[in-house]
C-alpha cells in the first residue's frame, strides 16, 4: 500500500542555479552548479549519490547517462538513472519513484535535477513568442502540439491556454481582472525574492493593458521565460535523521494523466472530465489521502503557474473551492502573504522566472525553503504543510506533493 | 499554385485516408463498426468507453459543427504566421460527436464566439496537402 509510504522518505538538500544565464552556460554547466549547491549543502559526497532522475534540458535520451558520467569515476556504479520526461508535471513523478528507490532500499540518496536554457535557446533563434520559444519546443515530438492536426493552423502553447480559458469564462463568468490578481500576487511575491526575475510590483491594470498574447490571456499572464537548473535530493526515514539540514517530509503524492490533443480533453461525455475539470482532481486527492490531510490544512501553496489560468484550474480541481469559484476565490488578496492560502511565495514561473522543461522544481525549493523557515520576508508563520504541483503545458496532466516540515 | 511557406502536416499510415479525403474535399472520420462511435483523430482504436474494436469504416462528416471553444491568437507563434494575426483558433464539435481543431475562416477573428454554427470549407494549400477549416453558416430554425 503506498499510503504506508508517507513519511518514509525525507528532502534534505536543495540547490539552484540563478534564473539569468547572460554568460550562455550550457546546459550541462547548469545542472552541475544546482547538484553540487544541493550535495554541498546536505554535506554529502559523490558516492553517497547513488540514484538520478534527471531531466534532460535538450529533451535527449541520453543526457542523464552524459551528466553522471561528467561526475567521475564515484559515480560509475548507480542503481537508478533514469530520465522522467514529462513534462511540467515532472515534480510529483520524481517525487514518487525516488522515494519507492529509498523506501525499498535500491538507492541511498537520490538527486533529482532539472533546468534548462529556455531564454538563451530563444535569443539565438529567429523564433520566439514574447520570449516564449518555441523553436525547439515546438518541432519536439513530444511537446502537446500536434504537428499534424494543430500546429499547421498557428497553435502555440498560450493559444491553448487561452481555449481553457476561455471555456472557463463561458462556464463559470470568470474575468479577467480575476485572473489578474493571480499575476499581481505572484509578483508582489517576487519583490521579496531576489532570485526573482520581475520583481517591479504590477496592478490588475498593468495585467489587463499588457500585450494581448492569445485572448484572453496576456503578456503578464503567461510565464516569464528563463534559464536555470535546480535539484534536490531524497533520502529514507531512517537517513533523513542524520541529515545536516533539516529534513522536509513527503506527507503523499499523486499525478494523474489525460491525453495530448485538446481536441479528446473537451469531450466529457464518457468521464467527469473535461478542459474545465481536470483530472488534476485525482492527483490531489492521491496526495490528500496518502497523507491523511485535505485541503484546509495546506498552509502555503507552491503551485505551476505557467499560465494564471493554470492557477485558476488547480485552485478548484485540488478542492480549495468549489468548481468554477476560483475567480471569486483569488480575489482580496487571499493567495497573498498573510492571505488564507499564500501561493507560489517565491513569484512563481509568472515572476520568478521560468526556466523550461524541469521548471516545476522551483515550486519545491520554495516549499523546502518555507517549510525550513528560511523564508526571511517572505516566510509564511508557522508553515507546516506544503503543497506542491507539476502541471504539463497543456493543462491536460497533473502532479502533486504534500511535503511536511520535520 | 503559389508557394505555401507554412508548417504542412506530415501523414501516418492511421492518418493516410483523412488526408487523402481532404485533398477530394471529403471530411472523413472514423466509425467504429462494432459500436457505432465515431471518432478523430484517426487512430487504430475505439475511443468509446467500453468498446476494444479495430474495426472501422472511413465514413463522410456532414462537416458541421458547433464552436466548443477558441482563442484569437494576436501574437503569433513565429514569423510564418505573423501576417496572419489576429486570427482565431477553434475546436469544433462536429454534430457526430467528434471534436476537431481547426481555424475559423471567412468571419473577423474576434466575432467568432463558443456555441456558433460552421461548417467546413476545404483550402488546397500545395499539390499534395489540403486542410480544413471552418467557416459560419446561417441555418434555418427548427
Amino acid at each position: 500500500m503506498i499510503e504506508t509510504l508517507s513519511r518514509e522518505a525525507a528532502i534534505i538538500g536543495i540547490g539552484s542555479t540563478e534564473m539569468r544565464n547572460p554568460d550562455g552556460r550550457s546546459g550541462m554547466s547548469l545542472y552541475m552548479e544546482a547538484i553540487k549547491n544541493a550535495m554541498e549543502e546536505a554535506e554529502l559526497t559523490k558516492s553517497d549519490i547513488d540514484g538520478f532522475l534527471v531531466y534532460p534540458p535538450n529533451g535527449s535520451m541520453r543526457f542523464h547517462t552524459e551528466l553522471t558520467e561528467q561526475l567521475g569515476s564515484a559515480n560509475f556504479g548507480k542503481s537508478l538513472c533514469d530520465f522522467p520526461l514529462v513534462g511540467g508535471l515532472m515534480v510529483g513523478l520524481a517525487i514518487n519513484k525516488a522515494r519507492s528507490a529509498v523506501y525499498h532500499d535500491q538507492c541511498k540518496n537520490v538527486v533529482v535535477v532539472g533546468g534548462g536554457t529556455w531564454r538563451s535557446s530563444s535569443q539565438r533563434t529567429p523564433v520566439g513568442l514574447s520570449g516564449v520559444d518555441l523553436s525547439e519546443s515546438i518541432y519536439h515530438s513530444r511537446e502537446p502540439i500536434s504537428m499534424e492536426y494543430e500546429f499547421p493552423y498557428g497553435l502555440h502553447l498560450p493559444a491553448l491556454a487561452a481555449m481553457v480559458t476561455q471555456r472557463h469564462m463561458h462556464h463559470f463568468g470568470t474575468t479577467s481582472e480575476q485572473l489578474a490578481a493571480i499575476a499581481v500576487a505572484a509578483r508582489k511575491h517576487a519583490a521579496l525574492n531576489e532570485r526573482a526575475l520581475l520583481r517591479t510590483p504590477i496592478t490588475i491594470d498593468d495585467v489587463l493593458s499588457s500585450r494581448m498574447i492569445a485572448d484572453p490571456l496576456h503578456l503578464l499572464d503567461c510565464s516569464y521565460i528563463a534559464d536555470g537548473a535546480s535539484a534536490f535530493i531524497v533520502t529514507s526515514a531512517e537517513r533523513a535523521r542524520d541529515a545536516v539540514q533539516e529534513p522536509v517530509w513527503v506527507l503523499g503524492s499523486g499525478q494523474s494523466q489525460s491525453f495530448q490533443h485538446m481536441g479528446h480533453l473537451c469531450r466529457g461525455s464518457d468521464s467527469e472530465f473535461d478542459l474545465v475539470r481536470t483530472v488534476g482532481k485525482i492527483a490531489a486527492e492521491q496526495a490528500f489521502t496518502q497523507a491523511g490531510l485535505g485541503p484546509e490544512d495546506v498552509d502555503v501553496a507552491e503551485l505551476n503557474d505557467s499560465f494564471t489560468t493554470t492557477v485558476l484550474l488547480q485552485l478548484e480541481d485540488y478542492g480549495f473551492c468549489g468548481k468554477g469559484e476560483a475567480g471569486d476565490f483569488v480575489a482580496d488578496g487571499r493567495l497573498e502573504l498573510g492571505g488564507a492560502l499564500p501561493l507560489n511565495t517565491h513569484g512563481g514561473l509568472l515572476s520568478e522566472g521560468d526556466n523550461g522543461l524541469g521548471n516545476s522544481i522551483p515550486a519545491l525549493i520554495e516549499a523546502v525553503t518555507q517549510l525550513r523557515g528560511d523564508g526571511g520576508d517572505r516566510q509564511v508563520e508557522g508553515a507546516e504543510v506544503a503543497m506542491v504541483s507539476g502541471v504539463s503545458e497543456s493543462l491536460s496532466s497533473y502532479s502533486v506533493a504534500l511535503l511536511g516540515r520535520n | 499554385m503559389a508557394e505555401y511557406d507554412r508548417p504542412v502536416p506530415g501523414v501516418t499510415p492511421d492518418s493516410k485516408e483523412y488526408w487523402e479525403g481532404c485533398r477530394r474535399h471529403e471530411l472523413l472520420i472514423q466509425r467504429c463498426t462494432e459500436c457505432g462511435h465515431h471518432r478523430f483523430y484517426p487512430g487504430p482504436i475505439c475511443q468509446a468507453f467500453d468498446c476494444l474494436s479495430m474495426d472501422f469504416e472511413w465514413v463522410q462528416s456532414s462537416g458541421k459543427g458547433t464552436v466548443y471553444t477558441l482563442t484569437v491568437v494576436v501574437r503569433a507563434p513565429n514569423e510564418m504566421w505573423a501576417d496572419l494575426a489576429p486570427y482565431a483558433l477553434v475546436l469544433i464539435e462536429l454534430d457526430e460527436g467528434p471534436v476537431m481543431f481547426s481555424r475559423a475562416v471567412d468571419i473577423p477573428a474576434f466575432d467568432v464566439k463558443i456555441g456558433m454554427r460552421m461548417e467546413v470549407v476545404f483550402e488546397d494549400l500545395t499539390d499534395e496537402v489540403t486542410l480544413p477549416f471552418f467557416r459560419p453558416i446561417t441555418e434555418p430554425a427548427a
